[in-house]
């Protein structure tokens, strides 16, 4: 399991390099001129605008600031935000809680709708049951997001008035209510997909001939379904729901939007608004980085279910 | 087993000697997904080709003395806060829907198909250093990677379409890379080599034409991604800007009179998921025509 670990932390590396090099020349593509910008408006004395250069490497050339900035991201240091004057570390560091608790909730909350679900069509496959998790799936995966959240909102916060439409909460209770409505609609879309796959994989495994030779024991059904399918689809539901749990990174942002949430994606969202680039790049390459960490942490759950991987035998 | 198979599984006709294409229309017509995302879609292009005919007001057109009225029978879905009529901004906000999304298929396509070819055809370093460059970008949402671009260059449809097109690259090349090991593999592309056939020739004439099944069956499905992506910037404001016609930006306004008029995000929204929802069960209904193995599941 070490040396599994260790193999794909290396691998860490190189994906990292094409992120940043990405985001990098991406932002520095930018038309005009970044220290001009910076200073926020174009009566701007050569004097100032020679000290932001040289303050910002602008005055380097773009490799040389390219090697500056990873040798900064290494240490972690992501550099200063030039419209709020302050360090893209601290900024990411006060908006990630909200954004863990959101993606948090939206995945728990998926799981428990996407797993019963999805067995549920599989063991009942071609009944209407079947039928409603399909339509589940294929409407949730192509709802937006966004306009989940708004229905959400129409129907729990105005109509029924059951819960609040907007604001993180101020901590306990007052945050899980909060956070209830973003994760659910968040959620949804995510069980869309989960659902999708886990009844795929329920129907793969239920068909296989040690299925078979477990009801013939004589097993329960109970227990032919959770101890011998279920467990055997695990592998599949793992790899979608873990790339998923990436994938609500970047679902936050628009459902941070909708509930009024300020968290990372908000800040990301404000910072491409007002072309505040080191945000941009900042917040980016954190979430790309969280985005691979999350991988990872994929690749050791095959480990911990399927011993193949574990042992070097499989994928 | 077989029974739930011989169940769902439509019968085949009788007679034997359908070609090819008549039998992928047999099937297509027998498929409810397929048929009812067909549907959808063409209704779609109709609402693109005939917004102007069949708009009742011209989208742009607005009236503030009639800002935010509700449904009624001058104005079927009501008006926004500019007084402009919803419904012909619904029709005509199709246009930057799909024409967008095609843009981005479009793009990914132009690029995807050739690199996918060449990756597989050439194998070696070349093959192993494009998978892996695109195994890292298809780890990525697409749209995380949009928001640098927009950073960059500034909001528009255009540039949200190009910069997703190229990250959508890797979606199409990985699957004509997928086909063309197959076909490379077989006894007539070695034959057509062996009789000395120019590489060119081979690639055009014999593997080209197998890709054209499966890059139908990810068109479709990734036309629903893009149109789902584009929504997203737009409803962030960083798409298709006012007053263009634009159902993410109609999504976005709507939010903000959601408590007084909630038809405006309500009727954008709808369109969004039934326009997704057509292409989604088009690709669906495709690919069990195409791969009926896929059907049994």
């Amino acid at each position: 399991m070490a040396r599994l670990i260790a193999t794909r932390l290396l691998t860490l590396i190189p994906m990292m390099l094409i992120i940043t090099t990405i985001v990098f020349f991406l932002v520095h593509m930018i038309p005009g001129d970044p220290a001009r910008l910076m200073a926020g408006g174009t009566r701007v004395s050569p004097a100032n605008l020679a000290k932001i250069r040289e303050t910002y490497n602008l005055d380097k050339p773009v490799v040389t600031q390219y090697g500056l900035w990873l040798s900064d991201l290494a240490k972690g240091d992501l550099g200063r935000s030039f419209r709020q004057r302050r360090e893209v570390t601290d900024l990411i560091v006060e908006r990630l809680p909200v954004t863990v608790k959101l993606a948090s909730f939206s995945f728990l909350l998926s799981l428990a709708i996407a797993i019963p679900l999805g067995i549920l069509a599989a063991v009942k496959r071609n009944t209407w049951i079947d039928l409603v998790a399909t339509a589940f799936a294929l409407v949730g995966a192509s709802s937006p997001v966004f306009f989940t959240g708004i229905l959400m909102i129409l129907l729990f916060s105005f109509k029924l008035q059951w819960l609040p439409s907007i604001g993180p909460g101020e901590g306990g209770w007052d945050t899980v209510v909060h956070l209830f409505l973003p994760s659910l609609a968040l959620g949804i879309s995510l069980a869309a997909i989960t659902t999708r796959i886990t009844r795929s994989a329920m129907v793969e495994a239920l068909t296989q001939d040690y299925i078979e030779t477990a009801r013939a024991k004589g097993l329960s059904s109970r227990s032919v379904v959770f101890k011998h399918a279920f467990r055997n689809a695990l592998v599949p539901i793992v790899t979608v729901a873990g790339l998923q749990f990436g994938f609500l990174l970047v679902g936050s942002v628009l459902v941070e939007q909708v509930f009024g949430l300020g968290g990372l994606g908000s800040l990301l969202i404000e910072a491409v608004q007002v072309r505040d680039y080191p945000v941009v790049q900042g917040a980016t390459v954190f979430i790309a980085a969280l985005f691979i960490l999350i991988n990872l942490a994929v690749d050791v759950a095959y480990g911990v279910i399927d011993p193949r991987v574990r042992y070097g035998g499989g994928a | 087993m077989e029974a739930d198979v011989a169940l769902t599984l439509p019968t085949l006709p009788e007679q034997t000697s359908h070609s090819s294409a008549s039998m992928f229309f047999w099937r297509l017509r027998h498929n409810p997904k397929a048929m009812i995302g067909l549907a959808i879609v063409l209704l779609l292009l109709l609402l693109i080709l005939l917004a102007p005919v069949i708009s009742p007001y011209d989208p742009n057109d607005g009236d503030l003395k009639q800002s935010l009225v509700p449904p009624s029978p001058a104005h079927l879905l009501g008006t926004d806060k500019n007084g402009r009529d919803i419904l012909s901004r619904l029709i005509f906000g199709a246009r930057s829907a799909v024409g967008g999304a095609l843009l981005v298929v479009l793009i990914s396509e132009v690029i995807g198909v050739p690199i996918g070819i060449w990756a597989a055809y050439r194998g070696g370093w070349v093959d192993e250093l494009i998978t892996r460059i695109w195994d890292m970008l298809l780890a990525f949402p697409p749209l995380l990677l949009a928001f640098a671009v927009v950073a960059a260059f500034g909001p528009g449809l255009e540039k949200s379409a190009i910069a997703l097109g190229i990250l959508y690259v890797p979606f199409i090349a990985r699957v004509v890379r997928g086909v063309t090991l197959v076909q490379k593999e077989l006894t007539y592309t070695e034959a057509a080599k062996a009789m000395g056939y120019p590489s060119s020739r081979i690639v055009f004439r014999h593997i080209l034409p197998n890709c054209v099944s499966p890059v139908i069956v990810v068109t479709t499905l990734d036309i629903a991604y893009a149109m789902l992506d584009l929504a997203a910037l737009s409803f962030l404001g960083l798409g298709v800007q006012p007053p263009t016609a634009d159902w993410g930006t109609m999504l976005s306004e709507g939010q903000l009179v959601l408590l007084t008029s909630p038809w405006l995000a309500v009727s954008a929204g709808f369109a969004i998921l039934v326009a997704v929802l057509g292409f989604n069960l088009l690709g669906d209904g495709l690919r069990d025509v195409l791969d009926p193995r896929q059907a049994q599941r």
